[in-house]
């Protein structure tokens, strides 16, 4: 870059975020000096405040943020005193809102005024002065006052994070933090993120530039400004008026079609390149595949367009050979790990990554903090939240079918994004939606005079007078996510130039303009026992085993042995009543008609999985994991609505708890691969039985498709190839229905360049057949047939499977249940009585345990 | 019942209880019959006639018994020793499972053999053609037949009187 | 022989027929030219069929998610349809052997139909365990035969494998005995025949010419076989019901399924019985042969079964919440207050209520009522086996798969087609074979026939020879 602005220099480099933290960015600045992101060291906090931040699915590196967060939540003992307590500050329900110990709900404009509450609050116990501020609701006022109480307790091991984009509230927060001793320690500004670096104030003064015809040439890398802006009609009639407008991108998406030129770059996969996310943290982008099509790097691009002299052009690989100098020119002497260039080169691109040693900053609070610039509560009858979704982000993802038919992890639907509204208990028998809106209506939603006509879905623990719905959807261009959803851009408001995620004066419609039976959502039923108000009998009153039919039903869904929570101080409670469980399980489990059978796995490999439920977070990353790894393929969006859909590994939610505000338990769900499994018996041709390693096999060719085993499987993971998804048998290609395609576009598996993302190792499924979750057998193999040419034993780590090396917090942990040291058996042996199977009585035994789900929750609140 | 050319004298009878009684008369005569045809099963006809119980039962429970033995043998010999396989939990040699097969192959082969054993020791097949006497058998009339190739003139009239004797309907004479 | 006989003894053969008259009332429907009833039937079954064929090959060609069936409940109208025609079928079987063992001679009225009926049934039965197959062209992988593959067998374990062996045991035996039992009838219509007619009832009735000897032997074939055809119809269908009741779905997972399908069965098949046989006597103007009591005696077979179908309904509903158990409590609550509710009341009223109509001996004895109720019947058969299948697996045990159902038009098509493949089948055979057992009936003419016995019994039973009887101006 730096060679192209010194050949051109009327260059300006413009960059903004999909998702925008600039106030951020700009109060940090203002409060520390540093332009950046700081370390956030979610592990060292013992209290965590997140005003609307969704750290554990999209706000800035969540990955980071899960894996440490995650750190806080095991039960390592039956103690479990050091378990973190995390409050979300937020109006719908968002991932990170989802995993929290209490919610507390404020509306989207109320943000700023609940960090003022919070603020004046803690001020008030360390001796700072009161700012003041717009007033939050009583009910948020009152938690304000005892959740500052347990800040100040934790301090300097506490952590408080907003995702306002208000720089007035940033540098609030950031003076609750320094209030609080947390500037660092858990804010720690030794390491800086790198990983939000735009303002769209920027673009607004672009866009006025280019209106007035100040650009001569424009050149769009990374970014799709004519979708992701809310001005972006100001900012298409804008671009219009440049003269030369070329995009690097390599899909034809809504800008690049208004270009003039595409220079289209090579995919990551294709390219050379290196990346610093984190302060001295680099990071390798290494090619995997020669250029499949007639593409140019975008670097290289440009330092063609410079003339750069650095840039040999004889050379096989021009960038490659451009980034190896520069490594070591430039970056080999900023370390002391290797001491000649190649070494440093060599060792990096064997590693993937290098880490610089680190900077050591401290920083300082500087200034005075005002409540004057917050934003004040709009008080309008209904408002809404657009939120980034972990799978679409803000459209960056929306042509990748894998991440559109990934169930959104709150809501449980796909392909498209839908305006969540609160729900209510009618005191009879429903749970009904606002407004009666159900799941598959469809409104009319106007804010700013923009009109869309949205599909509804109930969300459990959006706050009344509040909806919200999801950006990234309703793309115009560019690739399979086209038509799906609306694109809710356009509804954001600008405050001093910076975009709010929020908006008020929202009209909807009284009746719905229309309803579609077909609900793509893949979860039909939400809830494990919420409540309104107690019986006579002091118990909850769970509305939704009321719902469940006439007179309802007591116990139906919170008697199930499907999911154990409890409080963290109830754990001794909790580990009796799962003894105790565990006894009366093993005792019906005894009543077998054919002998046992366990002494068939006692020696060898026997191959069993656990899965914390306190470290998922559902973020759904296994899930995606799975597929891409076993071939699963895509149906679309009619067919899952349709309840056809064949991912392997899914993520059930449960609300449980308060209706209003429920607390939300996440449940990977695979195949158990159970020793005395259901489905081996049923199947007449043999296509499933049991290995000797404790796997329940799947044999693809003999399967007549009878469903048999699918029916007779108590956990439901069995998927069944009902239509030609994946054009792999013998039957042409037939299903109209099963893509939103016209007819000239091909089903995704049926075109070459989309086959290329198959594994080779896994076989593809033709239509008539059942498949289910393998434990990546492929990699068992692998892992076996390693050790074996290794001539050693095979160790713990040698085969992981797909869901587990995605998982951000380690929540699945797969391995030998015959090795006495491998993590699978040690962390089921430091559950001790908390790991259980799921639906233990039933005698299946699977090979498969969960942990009990423990929360933290502060009783007190009443939020 | 195989028909090569002999000469047969019958006489046919309008009603059961007419046939038993010629049938009595018969054979307390010791007149040869050759057999005895008649719309409908006749109770009380077999032991008259002399005729032995049919031992298809016997022939239906030997094959029964080979039904179950095989199936039950396949069976075993598949799941212990051509390939067991893990099903379930199950042992190799799940017996219980075996149950309904072993009884559907005992039912089986039990029923298509003594069909097939019915249908051959009677000489019946589809497309053979029936030797029939009269078409009025089949119909309404009882018969009572007597094979007179090698039998003089004198031993048909006794025939003859003896059917005019206990009430035959008619009586007649062919060649087949 | 004398017999013994009982001094409550129905007629079953009314109108003082003789052996001739009943040969020529049964076997002339065979002998005339269709009617025009029988045009327009077979033209409306036949247009069903098919619209079968069309489904069928619409199922094949594009696959089974051309159905409504899901991920949570695989199973629904496909298994529903076969169950229920299965059990429509056992009862022509119970007709002709277990009836035969019990010496019931009224089964002789209605026996030959009852078991073209089973083997229509079966056929139609045994077309969805077949094309519910998601790759139907590799059905045969489940015969097991040795082959190159390993040889890769069966899985003997399976109940549906069982299903196999049982439904095409009951086909064979069924087709066996219904088959051996008409080769005499077929002889009779092959005397009277001419020309090719003639041929080809030669070729069909194997050569029988009515000797004693063969009737020694064929009705000791027809007895073992009605003696292993009655364990084998028990079997048969506790075998079906083995498809669920060996699952461990709460609501299949229960001991009470094979005598509570078996009695299902009989109660439906019976009720398909009174509904072919009600048109049928009418229109071949059999209903001397195939008389009131005959109906009557059916329809206390149906409100016996009905009333043990309803126990078993109520002890299932005990049973579950005897139990304690949660799953299968909430399975039963859910049956009678959940999504399907109206399935299952439709079932109760259909099959418990309903039949116990027949209790009152004036409706045991209407045409128009048996027709009506015969039909209510088995509208609730057809519900209980949906209730069992589909509003079972739409709530199981993780309540983060259930769904709900509902049928396409390719499998309301494929039903219906069945029920018009069923009447074509049926048809045929009233063309070309008796509907009646001609020789069973001439075998009971003097025992239950309206001239012997009964008010207006001219004769004595049993000893007069019927010669006389035509004498006598008859």
């Amino acid at each position: 870059m730096g060679e192209f602005m010194a050949k051109y220099p009327n260059t300006r480099v413009i960059t903004y975020d999909p998702v925008s933290a600039a106030a951020l960015l700009a109060a940090n600045e203002q409060s520390f000096g540093q332009r950046a992101i700081p370390s956030y060291h979610f592990d060292q906090a013992d209290v965590i405040v997140s005003f609307n931040a969704d750290f554990l699915g999209t706000w800035i590196s969540p990955v980071e943020y899960a894996r440490a967060y995650a750190k806080r939540r095991k039960i390592t003992d039956k103690k479990m005193d050091n378990m973190s307590r995390h409050y979300q500050v937020e109006s719908h329900m968002s991932l990170t809102g989802s995993n929290a110990d209490n919610r507390i709900l404020v509306k989207p404009s109320e943000q700023g005024a609940a960090i003022c509450a919070l603020y004046n609050e803690v001020a008030a116990l360390t001796g700072a002065g009161s700012i003041g501020g717009p007033k939050v609701n009583d009910k948020a006022a009152a938690s304000m006052k005892k959740v500052a109480r347990e800040l100040v307790n934790a301090k300097g091991k506490s952590l408080v994070v907003s995702a306002s984009n208000n720089v007035a509230e940033q540098v609030i927060v950031n003076k609750i933090n320094d209030l609080l001793g947390n500037i660092n320690t858990t804010v720690d500004f030794g390491t800086l993120s790198y990983q939000r670096q735009g303002d769209e104030r920027d673009m607004v003064r672009l866009i006025e530039e280019m209106k007035s015809g100040q650009v001569a040439i424009a050149i769009v890398w990374g970014a799709n400004p004519a979708y992701e802006l809310p001005n972006a009609v100001a900012f298409k009639e804008a671009f219009a008026k440049v003269n030369t407008r070329v995009s690097f991108s390599g899909v034809m998406d809504e800008t690049t079609s208004l270009c003039t030129h595409a220079a289209p770059a090579h995919h990551s996969l294709e390219s050379w390149g290196d990346v610093e996310p984190k302060e001295g943290h680099l990071s390798m982008i290494q090619p995997t595949i020669a250029p499949l099509f007639d593409t140019r790097q975008a670097e290289l691009s440009l330092l063609m367009w410079a003339d750069s002299p650095n840039l040999n052009l004889e050379d096989e690989q021009p960038y490659y050979q451009y980034l190896k100098s520069y490594w070591a020119s430039d970056l080999f002497g900023r370390q002391n790990k290797y001491s000649t260039p190649t070494a440093f080169w060599d060792m990096s691109v064997h590693d993937g990554v290098f880490e610089m040693p680190a900077s050591g900053r401290t920083v300082s609070f500087n200034g005075n903090v005002s409540s004057e610039g917050v934003s004040k509560p709009s008080g309008s009858a209904v408002e809404i939240s657009c939120f980034e979704t972990v799978n679409i982000g803000n459209g960056q993802y929306a042509h990748n079918p894998w991440l559109q038919e990934m169930p959104d992890p709150v809501n449980r639907s796909v392909w498209g994004n839908y305006l969540a509204i609160p729900v209510e208990w009618d005191g009879v028998n429903n749970i009904n939606g606002w407004q009666n809106l159900t799941d598959g209506d469809h409104v009319d939603v106007t804010i700013g005079g923009k009109t869309l006509n949205c599909a509804v879905v109930r969300g459990f623990g959006q706050m009344p007078g509040t909806v919200s719905i999801a950006l990234g959807q309703g793309r115009e261009a560019g690739g399979c996510g086209v038509g799906y959803g609306v694109n809710v851009n356009p509804w954001l408001g600008m405050n001093g130039n910076l975009i709010q995620y929020y908006a008020g004066d929202v009209q909807v419609s009284d009746k719905p303009t229309s309803t579609d039976k077909n609900v793509p959502c893949v979860q039909h039923h939400h809830t494990m026992g919420v409540a309104v108000g107690k019986e006579e009998d002091g118990k909850p009153y769970f509305v939704d085993e009321h719902a469940i039919g006439y007179k309802g039903f007591a116990g139906a869904l919170t008697d199930r042995s499907i999911i154990f929570q409890a409080h963290v101080n109830e754990l001794p409670e909790l580990g009796e009543r799962m003894e105790k469980f565990h006894e009366e399980a093993g005792h019906l489990n005894q009543q077998t008609l054919y002998p046992d059978r366990s002494e068939f796995f006692g020696t060898g490999l026997h191959w069993g999985m656990y899965v914390d439920l306190n470290s998922c977070i559902g973020c759904g990353a296994c899930q995606v994991a799975c597929v891409s790894e076993n071939n699963v393929p895509v149906v679309g969006k009619n067919e899952v609505a349709r309840h056809h859909e064949m991912t392997w590994l899914r993520i059930d939610r449960y609300f449980y708890g308060d209706l209003e505000n429920p607390k939300v338990v996440y449940q990977p769900m695979m195949c158990q691969h159970c020793e005395t499994a259901p489905c081996e018996n049923v199947c007449p041709v043999n296509a499933t039985n049991h290995s000797m390693e404790g796997l329940n096999q799947m044999a693809y060719n003999r399967c007549i498709g009878t469903r048999y085993c699918a029916n007779n499987c108590p956990y439901k993971v069995r998927r069944f190839n009902w239509l030609d998804y994946t054009t792999a048998d013998l039957w042409p290609a037939n299903e109209e229905r099963v893509f939103h395609v016209s007819e000239d576009d091909k089903p995704f598996y049926a075109d070459n360049l989309v086959r290329m993302v198959l594994n080779p190792d896994v076989t593809v499924r033709s239509r008539g057949v059942i498949e289910k979750c393998s434990f990546c057998v492929q990699r068992i193999q692998e892992g076996k047939l390693t050790a074996k040419k290794e001539t050693r034993a095979l160790a713990d780590n040698d085969v992981r499977t797909a869901c587990q090396t995605a998982c951000p917090t380690g929540a699945i942990t797969f391995g030998n249940l015959n090795n006495p040291d491998s993590e699978v058996n040690q962390k089921r042996n430091n559950a001790g009585a908390f790991a259980y199977q799921v639906l233990e009585e039933i005698n299946t035994r699977p090979g498969v345990k969960y942990s009990a789900k423990i929360h933290n929750s502060n009783e007190e609140l009443n939020s | 019942m195989v028909s090569e050319s002999k000469k047969v004298l019958y006489g046919l009878y309008n009603d059961e209880e007419d046939l038993k009684s010629a049938v009595k008369q018969a054979r307390s005569a010791h007149l040869d019959i050759l057999d005895v045809y008649t719309p409908f099963p006749v109770h009380g006809l077999d032991p008259l006639l002399g005729l032995q119980e049919s031992r298809l039962h016997i022939i239906g429970f030997i094959f029964g018994a080979i039904g179950a033995l095989f199936g039950f043998g396949v069976m075993t010999w598949v799941f212990t020793s051509d390939w067991p396989i893990l099903f379930g939990g199950k042992p190799y040699w799940s017996v219980p499972a075996f149950i309904p097969i072993t009884f559907e192959m005992t039912v089986l082969f039990c029923a298509w053999g003594m069909t097939i054993t019915f249908y051959t020791i009677c000489g019946m097949w589809p497309g053979v053609k029936a030797p029939t006497l009269d078409n009025r058998i089949t119909d309404d009339k009882f018969c009572i037949a007597f094979d007179v190739s090698a039998s003089s003139d004198g031993q048909v009239d006794q025939l003859k009187g003896f059917f005019s004797k206990s009430g035959a309907d008619e009586v007649n004479l062919k060649s087949m | 022989m004398s017999q013994a006989v009982a001094p409550v003894r129905h007629v079953l053969i009314e109108g003082d027929k003789s052996y001739h008259r009943i040969t020529e009332d049964l076997v002339s429907p065979t002998e005339k030219a269709p009617t025009r009833e029988w045009m327009i039937a077979f033209t409306i079954a036949a247009a069903f069929l098919g619209l079968y064929v069309f489904a069928i090959v619409w199922t094949v060609w594009k696959g089974i998610g051309e159905w409504g069936a899901n991920r949570t409940i695989n199973w629904a109208w496909d298994i529903t349809n076969f169950v229920w025609w299965i059990g429509i079928g056992h009862a022509g079987t119970l007709i002709s052997a277990i009836l035969l063992l019990f010496r019931q001679r009224w089964r002789t009225g209605v026996n030959r139909a009852a078991e073209a009926m089973t083997i229509f049934a079966v056929m139609c039965a045994g077309q969805f365990p077949i094309f519910h197959m998601g790759r139907v062209w590799l059905a045969f992988f489940i015969a097991p035969f040795p082959n190159t593959r390993g040889p890769l067998w069966v899985n003997f374990n399976s109940p549906l494998l069982w299903d196999v062996f049982a439904i095409s045991t009951y086909f064979s035996v069924s087709l066996l005995f219904w088959y051996t039992g008409l080769v005499p009838d077929l002889a009779t219509v092959r005397d009277r025949a001419t020309g090719f007619r003639r041929k080809m009832y030669e070729t069909f009735s194997f050569g029988w010419t009515g000797s004693a000897k063969h009737w020694q032997r064929w009705e000791s074939l027809s007895l073992i076989l009605a003696g292993i055809s009655t364990p084998l119809v028990l079997s048969v269908h506790t075998i079906v019901s083995f498809d669920f009741a060996t699952s461990i779905i709460p609501g299949w997972h229960t001991t009470i399924f094979p005598p509570y399908f078996v009695a299902g069965a009989v109660f439906s098949g019976f009720a398909m019985v009174q509904t072919l046989m009600v048109i049928t006597r009418k229109v071949l103007k059999l209903e001397e042969y195939i008389t009131l009591n005959h109906i009557e005696s059916m329809n206390k077979v149906i409100v016996l079964t009905g009333t043990i179908v309803g126990v078993a309904y109520l002890t299932e509903l005990f049973i579950a919440w005897y139990s304690g158990y949660i799953y299968e409590q909430f399975a039963f609550y859910n049956r009678v207050f959940g999504i399907y509710w109206w399935a299952y009341f439709g079932m109760m009223f259909c099959n418990v209520v309903s039949p116990q109509l027949f209790w009152s001996r004036k409706i045991r004895r209407s045409i128009w009522w048996t027709f009506f109720l015969s039909i209510v019947v088995n509208i609730g058969m057809w519900f209980e086996r949906f209730v069992i299948i589909a509003t079972t697996l739409a709530r199981d045990y993780l309540p983060s798969s259930w769904s709900y159902y509902r049928p396409t038009w390719v499998e309301i098509s494929i039903f219906s087609g069945t029920i018009g493949l069923f009447f074509v089948l049926y048809l045929i055979f009233t063309r070309v074979a008796p509907v009646v057992a001609i020789a069973e009936i001439k075998s009971i003419l003097k025992v239950a026939g309206s001239q012997y016995i009964g008010p207006n019994a001219k004769h004595q039973h049993g000893t007069e020879s019927v010669k006389k009887q035509d004498e006598s101006g008859h």
